[in-house]
């Protein structure tokens, strides 16, 4: 999905590009802002049906459940840039109601990972954004690389990646140690992967 | 006419007195005054730049009051006090002259954390330093703190670059610190990346969510988050609460 320079365009030769005539685009939506917000939900939503079972049982340890959901959802967005495109690069431009959208997600997902600091001694003292900060910066990444051409190696990513999340919570040695086991979650051999 | 922000903006007694002088006062203290009686006096270049100045910092001005989707020309011009006629003289649309404003914005935060950065010791410090400096100076002026945190990433792909290279160009000044940092499995400058991504993201929040007079007051969490990969917990919220809370 890319949306022409001007947003304030006519929605005509946006929708003739995905083979729509005009008013078929318009029975669906709005305006492009509307295209957009739609596109990006669905794709939140197909993300989150594929990643989620990675998770695998609630009893296992968090840090691991991290290490299969990062690998699992680089994977997917090597394999899928036009994911990437439209997370990093159409969506923030959108329209007025994107950067709230985006946060939500990131609300969400830093609610996820406060589960470690619940196991983590000095979690009490911890930034109360330290998840909020990490998740966005973990959403951001992969559109920075694929923009310098690296969207194929989004997976070399997962080291940095898990341990930008696991880090404020788990000893610098433990984050060590989860991100060089190479073995699979049970959930991600479960999967096949 | 001011940027209603914290800095003071003096007015301008008169033209900068070298292609440098206008720079070194930096964005915001610009002015928005008239040129004084007998303009014709200053060259053509020196008027050249007054009004180019004046340009941006309508833009920016412009940009504290609706974000950059509903910021037109002839809303710029109207907060700047030139004519259409000087805009197009300077600028061929909406965009060059907003990403010609961030980069001035992204020029004069660099400039003042640098300064800040005389007074700190060490590296850690340094970072706590310029990211204090920074953040103060975002608070105090709404319109450059959307230009430069939540805006550029909606002016397209040219904007969107824009922060790739700022974010690329902070990677290095981030690398010092793995001589601080034990032995992991990471790499730089992948953890840099990361690290740096955290901290604007959470940037452009506090902007876009609104709360940018407040993000002096985030500057002790984003300083221990940026240096607890290196120092651990207990090192890095020492380092990090070492000085008072700004804006509090």
């Amino acid at each position: 999905m890319t949306l022409p320079a001007d947003l304030g365009r006519p929605t005509g030769p946006f929708a003739a590009s995905a083979g729509l005539p005009a008013p078929s685009f318009h029975r669906h939506f709005d305006d492009l802002e509307a295209a957009a917000l739609a596109a990006y939900g669905r794709a939140l939503a197909w993300l989150r049906a594929v990643l989620v079972p990675l998770l695998g049982p609630a009893d296992l340890a968090w840090p691991i459940r991290v290490r299969a959901v990062v690998g699992g959802a680089l994977g997917l967005l090597a394999n899928h840039p036009d994911l990437t495109h439209l997370r990093a690069s159409e969506f923030p431009r959108s329209g007025a109601a994107a950067p709230s959208r985006h946060q939500a997600v990131v609300d969400q997902l830093a609610a996820v990972l406060r589960v470690g600091r619940a196991e983590c001694a000095w979690g009490a003292q911890l930034p109360a954004d330290s998840e909020r900060i990490a998740i966005g910066g973990v959403l951001w990444m992969p559109g920075h690389r694929a923009r310098r051409g690296e969207g194929g190696r989004l997976p070399a990513l997962a080291p940095e990646v898990v341990y930008l999340l696991l880090v404020p919570c788990l000893d610098i040695a433990d984050a060590d140690r989860v991100i060089l086991d190479q073995r699979p979650s049970p959930a991600a051999s479960a999967l096949g992967r | 006419m001011s940027l209603s922000s914290g800095v003071p903006s003096p007015p301008l007694k008169g033209l900068p007195s070298g292609p440098s002088a206008s720079l070194a006062a930096g964005f915001p203290a610009a002015s928005f005054t008239r040129l004084p009686i007998g303009r014709n006096q200053f060259p053509r270049e020196v008027l050249d730049q007054h009004h180019r100045n004046r340009v941006l910092i309508g833009a920016v001005a412009s940009l504290a009051e609706c974000g950059y989707r509903d910021a037109s020309v002839e809303r710029l011009i109207v907060a700047a006090g030139v004519s259409r006629h000087t805009f197009y003289a300077h600028f061929p649309d909406k965009e060059a002259c907003y990403l010609a404003a961030y980069d001035r914005a992204v020029e004069w935060l660099e400039q003042e954390a640098t300064a800040a950065l005389a007074g700190a010791d060490g590296w850690a410090d340094k970072v706590g330093t310029a990211v204090e400096s920074t953040l103060v100076l975002l608070a105090a002026n709404p319109g450059v703190a959307r230009l430069a945190a939540a805006e550029i990433l909606c002016i397209g792909p040219a904007g969107q670059a824009r922060r790739r290279t700022l974010v690329d160009r902070l990677i290095p000044v981030m690398c010092l610190g793995p001589a601080e940092r034990p032995a992991s499995a990471v790499s730089t400058p992948r953890l840099e990346l990361a690290l740096l991504s955290g901290v604007f993201s959470m940037v452009d929040r506090e902007v876009s969510g609104g709360r940018g007079e407040r993000l002096a007051e985030l500057a002790p969490d984003l300083t221990e988050f940026l240096l607890l990969p290196y120092l651990g917990p207990a090192k890095a919220r020492r380092v990090a609460r070492r000085r008072p809370v700004p804006g509090r």
